[in-house]
C-alpha cells in the first residue's frame, strides 16, 4: 500500500490536535509558543502535502507554506517580546496568573 | 323639601365626608373656618335626617321605597358588590340620633377645644377626624349589606382610633388607641368571618336576601348558630361587651366631647344595632350549637355579664369619665340582653326585647351623651378627673348640675323619665322570657343608680375639695347640655306601656310571617314596681354613704367588703390577667412563630435567592479571564455544532448520546475545575 | 541544567534521530522504502512532539521541539519539497527555537509557578475533548471526502477512493524563486513588511519598559538636584 494523501492528512490532523493540547494544558508562556509552533507545523504539512497530491507542478502549496513560516517567526518575534514585558511586570510567565482579563 | 330630602338620603352621608375631605385637603391651616365647615355640613345632615325622620313616621313604606339606591363597587367572578343603602325606621332613628348628637359634640367642642386653636392644625385635624367619624358612622347605619357595613365598622374603628390617641404626645393616650384598635380587631376578625360564613352559604350579602335565604334552608343547623355568634363577636369587640370591654375605660384618654359621642351615644351602640338589624338571621339560629346555647342565648349571656359585671367595677371607681364608661358598658350589656330575650312559639322564635333594646339605646343615647357631657364640663373647669377632688360644684356650676342631675335621675330609672320607661320596657321582655335575667337586671339597675348617685353626690353636693375656682362655662357648652336635658326627661313618653308609639315605629318583622303572640298586654305593674324600687333601692344607698358630705360610713364600708373593694377597684383584674395571658401565651406563640418565619420562610425565600446568587458565582467562574479555559470553550462549541449540524460522521442514531456525553463532560469538568476553587477558596478563608 | 546527565541522553536520541531520518531519506529517494521512511518519520514526530508538550524541563522540550521541525522537514522532502525542507531546518529549527530558548532563559524564575504543570483532571478533560473529540471530528472530515483530480473536493458518504496521483518529482527551488518575483510578488513584499513591523513591534514591545523606568529616574534625578540645590 503506498502512502497517500489521507496519510499526510492525517499526520497533520495529530500534529495539529497535540499543539492545540500543548496550547490548551502548557502553563508556562514560552511552552505555549511551542505548541502554537507545532500546530503551524501540523497545518504546513496539510498544505504541502495537497499541494503535492491535488495540484502538482503550481507549488501554490509550497509557498503558502513558506509565508506561514514568516508568519509564524514574526509571530513568535513579537509574543516573544510581549512574554518579555510580562514578565517584567509580573516577574512570571505563568499565564494561569496572568488574569487582567477578569478585571 | 322632605321629598328631596328621602329621594336623596345618601346626601347625609355624604356630607360629613366631604366636609372631612375638604378640612384635609384645603383648610387644614385655618383652625375656626374648618370648624365651621365641620359644623355647617353635620347641620344640614342634620336637618335632612329630621325631615327623613318626620316623612319615617308618617309613611315608612314611602321612605324604605324612596330613599334606597346603589352603586356597583367591584365585581368578583360572577358577584356584583354593591354599595347599597336604605332607610328603614331603624335606620331612621339612629341617623336623627347620630346626626344630633355629632351637631351638638361638635358645638359644645368649640369651646371645650378651645385652647387648641392656635397649636398649629391640631384642631382643623380634631374636626377633620370628627367629619370622617360621622360619615363612617352614618354609612354604617345607612347600608343594607354586610360588605358596606363592614367597611363603615371598620372605618368607626379607624377614627374611633384616631380620637383616642388625638394627645397622641401623651403616652397613656396613645397606647389607649392602639389597645382599642386591637381589641376591636379581635372582635371584627370574628365578624368577618361571620360575614363570609354567611356569604359562602347564601351568596349574597345584603341582610334581607340573607335572611330570606337563610329561611329557605341554604345555612341552617350548628353552622347558622356559628355564623351568627361570630357576627356577634364584631358586637362585642364594637361595644365593649364582656371580654372584650377592657379597651372602653381606657378609650376615655380621647378629649371628653369624643367619649361623649363615639364611647356613649354612637359607635359603641353600633353593636346592638347591627345584632337588632340582621336579627332576621340571629332568630332564626335557633340550633343549639354552643353548650347548648342558641344564638340569642348567647347573646343575652353575654349582655347579661357584662350589665352586671360593669356596674360592679363601676361602683368603687374614682375618675368621673372612667364610672360614665363603665356605666355605658353596663347599659350596653342591658340592650344585649335584652336582644337576646326571646319566647319559643311552634319553633319560630320572637325576640320579645327587640323594641326595648333599640328604645333604651335610643333614650341611652341622650342622657349618656349628656352626662359626658357635663362631665366634661365639669373636667373643663376643675382640671382634674378624680372625682374626690370636687365636691360642692352645684353651686358654682347650677346648670351643670341640674342637667348631670337629670342625666343620673334618667339613667337610674327615675319615674317618668326617658330612662325609667326604656329600662321598664327592658326589665318587661326580660320578665316575659327568663325570670333569672329578670333578677340579674334588677341588681344590675340597683347598681347603676347607687353608682351613678355616688357619682353626682361625689361631685356636685358637700364641700368643694380642689384646688382652682370652677365656673361656669360658655353658651356652647352650655346649650347642648340644656337642649340634651329636654329628651332626657320627656322622649320615654313615645315609648309609654300605655301609648307605645316607639313601639309601633320600631317592631321585629320576621322573614316567615307567623302567628305571633301579643305581647302589647300594656303596662306590667309588677315591673314598674320593682323599677321604683330599684331606683329607691339605688338612690337611698347613695344617699346614706355619700348624701351628707361625709364619707366615713363608705369608707367602714369599703374597709368591712375589702376583698369586694378591691375586685371593683382592680376592675376584676381583667387587664392583668390579659396581660398575663399575652405576656405567657401571645408572646410566646409570636416567638416560636418568629422562629418559623426566621428559619422556615427567611430559609426558603434567603434559599432561593442564595441557590441563584451561587448558582451564579458557578457561572461566573467560567468567565476567570484565563484564555486556556476560554479556547476549551471554544472548541467545545465547536464539536457541538459539528456535531448537532452535520451528519456526515454516519452516527446519526448516536448523535444526540454523543452531544450530551461531550456536554455533561463540560459541565463536569467545569464543576472539578469550580469544586477546586472554592475548596481552596474555603481553605484560605478559615486557614488564613 | 544544561549539565545533567540527561542532557547527554536527549543529545544522542536527537543525532540518532536526525541519522535515522537521513538514511531513511537516502532510501527513498533511491526508490525504496518510501512507506517505511513514512512510518518511522511520523512515529518519530509524534512521539517528539507529545514530549514537547508533556516533558517538564522546558529545555528538554526546546531541543525536542527542534527535533520535531528536523523531522518535519523530512516530511516535507518526502513531499517533494526540498527547499521548504531546508528553509525549515533553517528558520523554524534554527532560529525561531533558539529565540525560544533564550526566551527561556531570560525568563527563568526558580519560583516561577509556570514550572508546575496543570492538575490532572484538567489535563484529562482537555484530551478528551481535543485529543479524542477534535482529532475524531478531524480524521472522519478528512476519510469522508473524496479528493478528486480535478482539485475540486466533493463530499461523498463513503470513505474516499484512493485514486490519487503520485507525487511528481520537481526542482522547487528554482521555481519557487520564479513564482516569488512573479505571481506572488505582492503577497511576498506585504510578507517581508510584517516581518519589518514584527521587528520594529518586537523592539518597541520590548524597550518600552526601560524607556518609562528612565523617565523616572530622570525626574528623581532632578528633584534630588532641586533639593540640592
Amino acid at each position: 500500500m503506498s502512502i497517500t494523501l489521507y496519510h499526510y492528512l492525517i499526520l497533520a490532523a495529530i500534529l495539529f490536535c497535540i499543539g492545540i493540547y500543548g496550547i490548551l494544558t502548557s502553563k508556562h508562556a514560552v511552552r505555549v509558543l511551542m505548541s502554537i509552533e507545532i500546530a503551524f507545523a501540523g497545518v504546513s504539512i496539510n498544505l504541502v502535502a495537497f499541494s503535492n497530491y491535488i495540484t502538482p507542478g503550481t507549488l501554490a502549496g509550497q509557498i503558502f507554506t513558506l509565508f506561514i513560516m514568516t508568519v509564524s517567526a514574526a509571530e513568535a518575534g513579537v509574543a516573544l517580546a510581549i512574554i518579555f514585558n510580562i514578565y517584567k511586570n509580573f516577574r512570571t510567565v505563568d499565564i494561569d496568573k496572568i488574569d487582567l482579563m477578569k478585571r | 323639601m322632605i321629598d328631596f330630602a328621602v329621594k336623596n338620603a345618601w346626601l347625609v352621608v355624604a356630607l360629613p365626608f366631604l366636609s372631612a375631605l375638604i378640612i384635609t385637603f384645603f383648610t387644614k391651616t385655618n383652625p375656626l373656618l374648618s370648624s365651621r365647615i365641620s359644623r355647617l355640613a353635620i347641620f344640614i345632615a342634620l336637618i335632612q335626617s329630621t325631615l327623613i325622620g318626620i316623612a319615617s313616621i308618617s309613611d315608612i313604606q314611602y321612605v324604605i321605597k324612596n330613599s334606597a339606591g346603589s352603586l356597583r363597587w367591584f365585581t368578583s367572578g360572577d358577584v356584583n358588590f354593591y354599595i347599597s343603602w336604605k332607610v328603614d325606621s331603624t335606620t331612621a332613628l339612629m341617623i336623627f340620633v347620630v346626626t344630633l348628637i355629632s351637631f351638638l359634640v361638635q358645638l359644645y367642642s368649640r369651646e371645650y377645644m378651645g385652647e387648641y386653636i392656635n397649636k398649629g392644625n391640631s384642631f382643623s385635624r380634631y374636626y377633620a377626624e370628627l367629619s370622617l367619624f360621622s360619615f363612617s358612622m352614618l354609612l354604617l347605619v345607612f347600608t343594607d349589606n354586610f360588605l358596606v357595613l363592614y367597611a363603615g365598622w371598620e372605618l368607626v374603628g379607624v377614627s374611633s382610633f384616631l380620637l383616642i390617641g388625638y394627645f397622641y404626645d401623651k403616652k397613656s393616650a396613645a397606647v389607649a388607641a392602639k389597645k382599642a384598635f386591637l381589641a376591636n380587631r379581635v372582635g371584627d376578625f370574628g365578624f368577618l368571618l361571620g360575614i363570609l360564613l354567611v356569604f359562602t352559604y347564601t351568596g349574597t350579602l345584603n341582610f334581607d336576601v340573607a335572611a330570606n335565604q337563610i329561611a329557605e334552608g341554604k345555612l341552617s343547623g350548628s353552622i347558622l348558630t356559628i355564623s351568627a355568634i361570630l357576627l356577634f363577636f364584631g358586637a362585642i369587640g364594637k361595644s365593649g361587651q364582656f371580654p372584650l370591654h377592657v379597651w372602653l375605660p381606657d378609650a376615655m384618654e380621647g378629649p371628653t366631647p369624643v367619649s361623649a359621642l363615639i364611647h356613649a351615644a354612637t359607635m359603641v351602640a353600633a353593636g346592638v344595632y347591627m345584632v337588632a338589624k340582621i336579627m332576621t338571621i340571629f332568630a332564626q339560629a335557633e340550633f343549639p350549637a354552643l353548650l347548648g346555647m342558641n344564638a340569642l342565648d348567647f347573646v343575652a349571656l353575654i349582655g347579661g355579664i357584662t350589665a352586671i359585671m360593669a356596674a360592679f367595677i363601676a361602683v368603687t371607681q374614682n375618675d368621673i369619665k372612667k364610672i360614665l364608661a363603665y356605666s355605658t358598658v353596663s347599659q350596653l350589656g342591658f340592650m344585649m340582653l335584652a336582644l337576646g330575650m326571646y319566647t319559643t312559639d311552634v319553633s319560630h322564635i320572637h325576640p320579645v326585647g327587640y323594641t326595648a333594646a333599640i328604645f333604651h339605646l335610643f333614650t341611652h343615647a341622650f342622657f349618656k351623651a349628656m352626662l359626658f357631657l357635663c362631665s366634661g364640663s365639669v373636667i373643663h373647669a376643675c382640671h382634674t378627673q378624680d372625682i374626690w377632688e370636687m365636691g360642692g360644684l352645684r353651686k358654682k356650676m347650677p346648670i351643670t348640675a341640674i342637667t348631670c342631675l337629670i342625666g343620673t335621675a334618667a339613667i337610674s330609672g327615675f319615674p317618668l323619665t326617658a330612662g325609667f320607661w326604656s329600662k321598664d320596657a327592658l326589665l318587661d321582655s326580660m320578665i316575659i322570657a327568663n325570670k333569672f335575667y329578670f333578677i340579674l337586671a334588677s341588681i344590675a339597675a340597683t347598681l347603676t343608680a347607687f353608682y351613678m348617685f355616688r357619682l353626682y353626690f361625689v361631685t356636685f353636693e358637700g364641700e368643694y375639695r380642689g384646688h382652682g375656682h370652677p365656673h361656669e362655662p360658655g353658651w356652647r357648652m352650655k346649650f347642648p347640655l340644656i337642649f340634651l336635658s329636654i329628651p332626657s326627661l320627656l322622649i320615654g313618653f313615645v315609648g309609654t306601656p300605655w301609648a307605645n308609639y316607639f313601639g309601633h315605629f320600631i317592631t321585629y318583622i320576621p322573614v316567615v310571617s307567623h302567628q305571633v303572640e301579643e305581647h302589647h298586654h300594656g303596662p306590667n305593674f309588677l315591673v314598674m314596681g320593682t323599677s321604683l324600687l330599684i331606683f329607691i333601692v339605688g338612690f337611698g344607698l347613695a344617699f346614706i354613704l355619700y348624701g351628707k358630705g361625709n364619707y366615713n360610713k363608705a369608707n367602714e364600708l369599703s374597709e368591712k367588703l375589702k376583698g369586694l373593694y378591691k375586685a371593683s377597684l382592680n376592675k376584676l383584674y381583667f387587664d392583668e390577667i390579659y396581660q398575663y395571658f399575652i405576656d405567657n401565651f401571645i408572646l410566646v406563640l409570636a416567638k416560636v412563630s418568629a422562629l418559623f418565619d426566621k428559619f422556615g420562610l427567611d430559609l426558603i425565600v434567603n434559599g432561593v435567592s442564595q441557590f441563584f446568587v451561587y448558582l451564579g458565582n458557578l457561572i461566573r467562574q467560567l468567565h476567570n479571564g484565563k484564555v486556556q479555559h476560554y479556547l476549551l470553550g471554544v472548541i467545545v462549541a465547536l464539536l457541538l455544532m459539528i456535531f448537532s449540524y452535520t451528519n456526515y460522521l454516519k452516527i446519526v442514531e448516536y448523535k444526540n448520546y454523543i452531544l450530551l456525553g461531550l456536554l455533561i463532560l463540560f459541565v463536569l469538568f467545569i464543576i472539578k475545575d469550580i469544586g477546586e476553587k472554592v475548596i481552596n477558596n474555603l481553605k484560605n478563608k478559615f486557614l488564613s | 541544567m544544561l549539565k545533567d546527565k540527561s542532557f547527554l541522553t536527549i543529545l544522542t536520541v536527537f543525532l540518532g534521530a536526525v541519522l535515522v531520518v537521513l538514511g531513511s531519506l537516502i532510501f527513498s529517494s533511491l526508490g525504496y522504502g518510501k512507506e517505511f521512511s513514512f512510518y518511522l518519520l511520523s512515529t518519530l514526530i509524534v512521539i517528539s512532539a507529545v514530549a514537547v508538550v508533556t516533558v517538564s524541563n522546558l529545555v528538554y522540550s526546546g531541543f525536542l521541539l527542534v527535533l520535531t521541525f528536523v523531522l518535519v522537514s523530512g516530511i516535507y522532502m518526502l513531499l517533494n519539497a526540498d527547499f521548504l525542507a531546508a528553509a525549515q531546518i533553517l528558520i523554524n529549527g534554527g532560529a525561531v527555537t533558539i529565540m525560544l530558548i533564550f526566551a527561556i532563559w531570560l525568563t527563568n524564575n526558580k519560583n516561577d509557578t509556570a514550572n508546575i504543570p496543570y492538575s490532572g483532571y484538567y489535563r484529562y478533560t482537555a484530551f478528551v475533548f481535543v485529543g479524542l473529540g477534535l482529532f475524531l471530528v478531524l480524521v472522519l472530515r478528512i476519510t469522508g471526502i473524496n479528493f478528486n483530480p480535478t482539485g475540486t473536493p466533493v463530499l461523498s458518504v463513503s470513505p474516499g477512493i484512493w485514486n490519487i496521483l503520485e507525487p511528481i518529482k520537481v526542482n522547487t527551488t528554482e521555481k519557487i524563486g520564479q513564482l516569488f518575483f512573479n505571481e506572488y510578488l505582492v503577497p511576498f513584499e506585504l510578507a517581508s513588511i510584517l516581518l519589518l513591523m514584527a521587528l520594529i513591534g518586537a523592539i518597541v514591545l520590548a524597550l518600552r519598559e526601560y524607556k518609562f523606568e528612565n523617565k523616572e529616574e530622570n525626574l528623581k534625578n532632578k528633584e534630588e538636584e532641586k533639593v540640592l540645590k
